[in-house]
């Protein structure tokens, strides 16, 4: 597979999610914003006011695609429909990045729309490569694959998830989409170390980083990214960046929409912390100061 | 650990099938801080209020009209018998209307299924391809050449009739004028015009004579032919004003230049 020769990626900054609530507020403001992240199949049309948007937006701002649907875990066959509208919409946008879930969505063609989990078997490994090499090779560019937050565990594993992810990875070629917020969901739902987790995670394979807000329900704790970043996950968040190095990093909100005003401060949060972690790299270098 | 395949369709049938069925899955599942059943309640109510999200963004007339208790009792059962085949979510609850028609529980409103349907146009032509609009074509058509031209639409019009007056009702709600409302005569039926104009989606009511002259250019007829028929049907049919409203709005569009003449 090649590289796309204009793919440079995301900034290493903030970007927010830009959903349909704040779509006139950002054309009137344009504020300051490293860059902006949509739901890839939100622009799935052939013309009109949804798409124009983007098509501003892009000039202004750095933009990631994020796949929600293309159901790169199934059995089915990868729709070649939905790969073709994803590849259109990357010919007319030219994002900074474009990214999908480690998950399945859809079985003997019917659509579940939710990031399903997948067995961590070797031959789910071995499926899901098999299938994001497609996707890869289809859209001519390396995707950004994303951890899912997970409700469920199979039993009879072959590895811990976090040894899958950085399989994908190796095998593929793929870029990793860290989300730090799903990794604290699932480490909670399913009682393992959320940092052993961030520390298996091989840092040049990370090109992205997200961050959300959870709600706990009867005790679980569920991805509704309705609601601010919880401390703990901020914590992690702090890790995931000593681990890494400084990641482009994401603030996504999807229910109860706050004002933009409140996206942006909580994206200025993320900023500083990542800014922090750029100067300790500076100081940490043997030859940072001038001479 | 069972095959991926087998995995995946006891998960479909656990979602969606009578309670009971999710022990085929249940039998493969790791008990963690929570417990599996939990784990599944929290996937089948993810999914299942998606659906809602997605029915409730499409139809927002409908939640309008019959209340938000209403539509979702509506479509709960329409989400039990209706699949999604697409990734994109978007894409469901284009058979609402036909569900809405026949479901017994509406046939005191028997305009909501057209009134769906509508609603469903509307959203098509929000997402329809952009026309390319070149006014200076129009000046490059020579007077005498009018009569035999053959107009396109643009790609986002589509032409909509009804028994019940769908269009004023989703236009009364659009700025929720309750005059318009109690203005609406139900034994009015509905001949409108979906189209996007400057951006925006209009649905416009048009005459008798429009329909005959919109019809006609849908069918392929020339200008003159079109208006032969618009006058059959409404004498006072006004040629000018129709036109110049149609080309100022790019509803219709020029034949492209090498076919003029």
């Amino acid at each position: 597979m090649s590289c796309d020769p204009h793919h440079h990626g995301l900034p290493l900054q903030t970007g927010i999610g830009l959903r349909f609530p704040h779509h006139a507020e950002m054309l009137a403001r344009r504020p300051r914003v490293s860059w902006l992240e949509v739901h890839s199949e939100n622009f799935f049309v052939e013309g009109g006011s949804t798409l124009r948007v983007l098509e501003m937006m892009r000039t202004n701002y750095p933009i990631s695609l994020h796949g929600v649907g293309l159901s790169l875990g199934s059995i089915d066959p990868l729709c070649t429909t939905h790969l073709l509208q994803l590849q259109q919409l990357i010919t007319r946008i030219e994002p900074a990045a474009v990214s999908e879930h480690l998950c399945w969505s859809s079985v003997a063609g019917h659509y579940l729309n939710d990031l399903l989990p997948l067995p961590y078997t070797q031959e789910a490994l071995h499926h899901v490569c098999s299938r994001i090499d497609a996707a890869q090779d289809f859209l001519q560019r390396p995707l950004l694959i994303e951890n899912v937050s997970s409700y469920l565990r199979f039993d009879h594993e072959d590895m811990p998830e976090w040894e899958f992810l950085a399989q994908v990875a190796k095998r593929t070629g793929c870029a990793l989409l860290l989300d730090v917020n799903n990794v604290y969901v699932s480490a909670h739902n399913h009682g393992f170390d959320a940092q052993k987790y961030i520390n298996a995670i091989p840092p040049h394979a990370v090109q992205e980083l997200h961050l959300a807000g959870y709600e706990v329900e009867g005790g679980m704790y569920v991805d509704t990214h309705s609601c601010p970043v919880h401390e703990p996950v901020w914590a992690l968040f702090r890790l995931a960046l000593s681990h890494l190095g400084p990641k482009p990093t994401l603030i996504e909100w999807d229910q109860d929409i706050p004002t933009l005003d409140e996206l942006l401060t909580e994206a200025n949060r993320a900023e500083q912390i990542l800014n922090e972690c750029k100067n300790h790299l500076l100081r940490e270098a043997p030859h940072a100061s001038p001479a | 650990m069972l095959p991926l395949h087998e995995l995946q369709s006891a998960f479909l049938r656990a979602m969606f099938a009578a309670p009971g069925a999710e022990a085929s899955l249940l039998a493969h599942c790791q008990p963690g801080s929570i417990s599996p059943q939990q784990g599944l309640q929290t996937y089948r109510r993810g999914i299942q209020g998606q659906r809602h999200h997605a029915l409730e963004v499409s139809y927002p007339v409908l939640v309008q009209v019959v209340g938000m208790a209403f539509f979702r009792s509506a479509a709960s059962i329409y989400i039990a018998q209706t699949p999604s085949r697409q990734g994109n979510l978007n894409c469901y609850g284009d058979t609402f209307g036909d569900f809405l028609s026949t479901w017994q529980p509406a046939s005191q409103l028997p305009y909501l299924g057209d009134l769906a349907r509508l609603e469903w146009a509307v959203q098509i032509a929000h997402d329809a391809p952009d026309a390319e609009i070149r006014t200076d074509t129009w000046r490059e058509i020579a007077p005498e050449d009018y009569g035999g031209l053959r107009l396109r639409f643009q790609p986002a019009l589509v032409r909509f009739n009804s028994p019940w007056p769908v269009g004023d009702i989703w236009r009364a709600h659009q700025d929720h004028n309750d005059e318009a409302l109690q203005r609406i005569d139900f034994t009015c039926p509905a001949s409108e015009l979906v189209c996007r104009t400057h951006g925006r989606v209009q649905v416009r009511a048009l005459t008798a004579g429009e329909v005959a002259w919109y019809d006609a250019i849908g069918a392929g007829l020339t200008l003159s032919e079109a208006l032969e028929h618009a006058l059959a049907r409404q004498s006072s049919f006004d040629l000018s004003t129709a036109l110049l409203q149609a080309v100022h709005d790019g509803i219709v569009l020029p034949p492209p230049l090498g076919v003029l003449r």
